[in-house]
């Protein structure tokens, strides 16, 4: 009786085995853009939408064998992203009304915790800002304040904001840009929470930006601003002074129709995203139209109704994939100048 | 020949002006909407019509310019973007994918517009019944499928509707919105006032004469008005299906609390919220995060582990009607599926008995369930009037207003103890959810099992009616009636005799009472060391 318990096991986890090599093949067909490029410009690294990135192997899957699935948190609108620097990563999920906590382990991604549960109810924007982390709330129109240990402080009172949407420090001097749309404009403050400045379209006379949806910064001290409605991206100087721009509404590559995201990588493109296009264009920053990838749909490495991105410190973007409820996470091969 | 011609061509073509004419007209009142994000009213002339079409540019995308070709990989030239992709998505996706939703969704996801479709209408909307620290399951899906066919309750628009399906009978923003038109608010294609533009699609049963949706009570009248909002979210769901605004058990007991409901200021028709608070319930509570009552621990071993309840299982809320009640089901729960006396489910139940044979019948996709109802068949010896008039055609005891040929409800005997409060079998202060106390020791006073002297006059059953040893027992011994009798009836014995309690044992191998005639036979027992041997009575 012995030995037909000891098979029985060795058969169950050899079965395991086997079927796990098998999806794992799977799993890691890898996708690249250019697809057929011999050095692809990026490469589909996960997708995230919730739990534990797939990976596979013995051990993890005799643990859930022995005492089942943990539970976790499920991406529902993944709306934004912020990097802590020591391989955990926040997403603020607007229809979750909380942030989603994922730790990195070499190439595995796990939920270890969520909050925000309580005080959120629409997170629009998350930073990482002096040990803090800020979620902007796009219904309640505040930007809460949160312990590393994801303790909930107080609200960050800001002057002049109405509705903050994205969160974004700037790097050169640590002060905090707060895209407020309905305002028109981005306000920057500093950590004493005083306003140092507002971006506003200085590009015909006092005409304000006209739907601010993401900031970033460039290497070279520039301020990138993605102006939705307008279709358009305009670059501050680092006095807010208004440098130049370039965009325009049309359904051809080049062009703008519903751009949500905006964010810079290491050599200095400017990657956008647009929700109708379902796709991600990238730009130098005159404007001129580099290379885009992606398209509508729910396969990897499609969209539906892309959001805002983020790069982390290793030219890794992260594409919020809000609609199909994922994040999805690429590789960028940095091209130089 | 020629002169037909013109004529047609004439009429086609002054028919396709005079749509043309009718859908600027209607495209044109954007300019007086809050979609007119150009913000001057000059974008229409003194007929009201657009003259100025920018305002147009913010959904519909422009094709003039001409593609560029990327610098760095030119194999893959695309001239123009599908931005009206079709996208085939799986039945429980959470969002929507069609075309026309997604250009709506690139402002209304809480970007540029407020929050997501109409999510700032969630603070405080219900009062929530979860404890502190515990998080409710947020916003999630739309009201958004396609119709599929054998759903009784629910149908596609007909042609002459004022809405409007996409492809393949599916529901886009665009089919309960008109972008363009705010005559009737929230951009709606037609008045949603009394859920009009709901009842649309949604035919539901009894509708009409039901306490939500058209209560005879002019104190509910804003019930009526608000009519599906009141409970459902139209675009997102929180905890539940069927698009509540909150878990099944928070949208009710929001009104039916005996208060005020916060939001809405609908007065609520009864305090069920503290009965539930009562140590014997039915154990909706399961459904929160509230604790449960210890008294409740017996249900963690039987049916109760297996499914909970929720107050749906045995109301219908498009239906509850306190307008036509019958003899044998209360308006409250008309339109609300059971089982039947012999274990089939029915959709529509027609007796009272057949809702409780959900959980206390022979449901057969209810595991571990106490069938209380194989004692009310009518095939056994003796059992109380729930499915069929009783066996015994001399029931003395019998009160004026019952008769043998009388029938019973589950709630004659199981309901609130307070005579005050919230009615039905909700919950309780007394074992089993009884109205009445119901002594289940062997020896008590009679009044303390006064729930049986209800229908039984208890002067008559002391005295000896249908049995001529009551006095002996109840008076002189000072037997309970639960010491002799099972409250639902019995499979093998007469008058409900049960025989199982332990103080009961057999004669030489034997144990049975039997009757003769009505109020006669014999007893084959030992009681309490009383040895009954065959003993006539």
């Amino acid at each position: 009786m012995k030995t037909l318990w000891s098979k029985s096991i060795a058969l169950i986890l050899i079965t395991s085995l086997v079927t796990g090599c098998a999806s794992k093949a799977l799993l890691e067909e890898e996708m690249h853009f250019p697809a057929e490029a011999n050095q692809p410009f990026l490469t589909l690294e996960k997708v995230l939408r919730g739990g534990s990135t797939e990976h596979d192997g013995l051990f993890p899957r005799v643990k859930t064998m022995l005492f089942g699935a943990r539970t976790v948190d499920m991406l529902m609108r993944p709306v934004a992203l912020a990097l802590d620097g020591d391989g955990r990563f926040y997403v603020a999920d607007a229809d979750a009304g909380k942030v989603l906590v994922f730790q990195m382990q070499g190439d595995r991604y796990d939920h270890i915790a969520s909050f925000g549960g309580q005080e959120l109810q629409a997170p629009a924007g998350i930073v990482v800002w002096n040990d803090e982390i800020l979620v902007s709330d796009g219904v309640a129109g505040t930007i809460c304040r949160f312990s590393k240990t994801y303790e909930y402080l107080d609200v960050l009172e800001v002057r002049d904001v109405r509705r903050p949407g994205q969160l974004k420090v700037n790097p050169v001097n640590n002060e905090l840009f707060i895209v407020d749309t309905p305002n028109h404009h981005v306000v920057s403050i500093n950590t004493e929470g005083q306003v140092t400045g507002k971006l506003v379209h200085k590009r015909t006379g006092d005409q304000l930006l006209g739907s601010p949806m993401a900031v970033d910064f460039s290497a070279d001290g520039h301020i990138i601003v993605l102006d939705g409605l307008s279709r358009r991206v305009e670059v501050f100087n680092s006095d807010y002074t208004y440098e130049t721009g370039f965009g325009g509404y049309d359904r051809v590559p080049g062009s703008f129709s519903n751009p949500k995201g905006l964010a810079i990588s290491s050599d200095g493109y400017i990657f956008i995203s647009d929700a109708a296009f379902g796709n991600v264009q990238i730009f130098d920053q005159n404007g001129a139209l580099l290379y885009f990838f992606g398209e509508i749909g729910k396969a990897k490495g499609e969209f539906l109704l892309p959001g805002s991105l983020t790069f982390d410190a290793k030219d890794q973007l992260y594409i919020m994939d809000q609609f199909n409820s994922r994040v999805q996470i690429f590789r960028y091969r940095a091209q130089g100048e | 020949m020629r002169l037909k011609h013109f004529f047609m061509i004439l009429v086609v073509t002054t028919g396709c002006f005079a749509q043309a004419g009718a859908d600027l007209e209607n495209k044109s009142k954007i300019a007086f909407t809050p979609h007119n994000l150009v913000g001057t009213r000059a974008v229409v002339g003194e007929d009201s019509l657009l003259q100025d079409f920018t305002l147009c540019r913010v959904c519909h995308i422009p094709s003039k310019m001409t593609a560029v070709e990327p610098l760095w990989y030119r194999k893959e030239f695309v001239r123009v973007f599908d931005v009206d992709k079709h996208v085939e998505l799986e039945k429980h996706h959470l969002f929507p994918a069609d075309n026309i939703s997604r250009s709506c969704l690139f402002c209304h996801d809480g970007s540029v517009s407020r929050g997501f479709p109409h999510k700032e209408e969630l603070k405080d909307r219900q009062v929530s019944l979860l404890e502190a620290g515990s998080e409710s399951v947020p916003n999630l899906h739309l009201h958004l499928f396609a119709f599929e066919n054998g759903d009784t309750e629910t149908r596609a628009p007909s042609e002459d509707s004022e809405l409007r399906l996409e492809e393949n009978s599916r529901i886009s923003c665009a089919t309960c919105h008109d972008p363009h038109n705010n005559e009737q608010g929230s951009f709606l294609r037609m008045s949603n006032e009394g859920s009009s533009l709901c009842v649309e699609c949604h035919q539901m049963a009894n509708w009409e004469l039901s306490a939500h949706g058209n209560p005879a009570d002019p104190r509910f009248r804003d019930v009526k008005n608000l009519g599906c909002a009141h409970c459902h979210d139209i675009h997102g769901v929180p905890a539940s299906t069927n698009l509540l605004a909150a878990e099944e058990t928070t949208v009710c007991l929001s009104c039916h609390d005996g208060s005020k409901d916060d939001m809405d200021e609908v007065a609520s028709n009864a305090d069920l919220e503290n009965v539930f608070e009562k140590p014997f319930i039915h154990p909706i509570s399961w459904n929160s995060s509230r604790e449960m009552p210890e008294s409740m621990d017996a249900w963690s071993r039987g049916l109760g582990a297996e499914r909970g309840v929720t107050c749906s299982d045995c109301h219908n809320p498009h239906a509850a009607s306190d307008q036509n009640n019958g003899p044998f089901l209360d308006g409250s729960q008309v339109f609300v599926s059971g089982v039947d006396n012999e274990g089939f489910t029915k959709a529509i139940v027609d007796y009272e008995y057949e809702t409780c044979y959900k959980c206390h019948g022979m449901n057969q996709s209810a595991m571990f369930g106490r069938n209380v109802g194989q004692l009310f068949a009518k095939t056994n010896m003796s059992f109380h009037p729930i499915e069929a008039p009783g066996n015994n055609p001399y029931v003395q005891s019998l009160k004026i207003e019952w008769s043998e040929q009388s029938l019973i409800k589950c709630t004659d005997c199981h309901g609130n103890d307070d005579p005050l409060g919230a009615q039905g079998p909700h919950g309780s202060d007394l074992p089993h959810i009884l109205k009445q106390a119901y002594a289940e020791q062997p020896f008590a006073q009679p009044e303390e099992s006064e729930l049986c002297f209800q229908c039984h006059v208890q002067g008559r059953v002391v005295q000896g009616s249908g049995f001529k040893y009551h006095k002996l027992h109840i008076e002189e011994a000072g037997y309970a009636c639960s010491a002799c009798h099972n409250p639902h009836g019995s499979v093998e014995y007469p008058g409900l005799m049960d025989l199982n309690a332990p103080f009961i044992q057999p004669v030489n191998g034997i144990l049975e009472v039997s009757q003769t005639e009505p109020g006669h036979g014999t007893c084959t027992l030992m009681c309490h060391g009383k040895v009954h041997p065959g003993q006539y009575y």
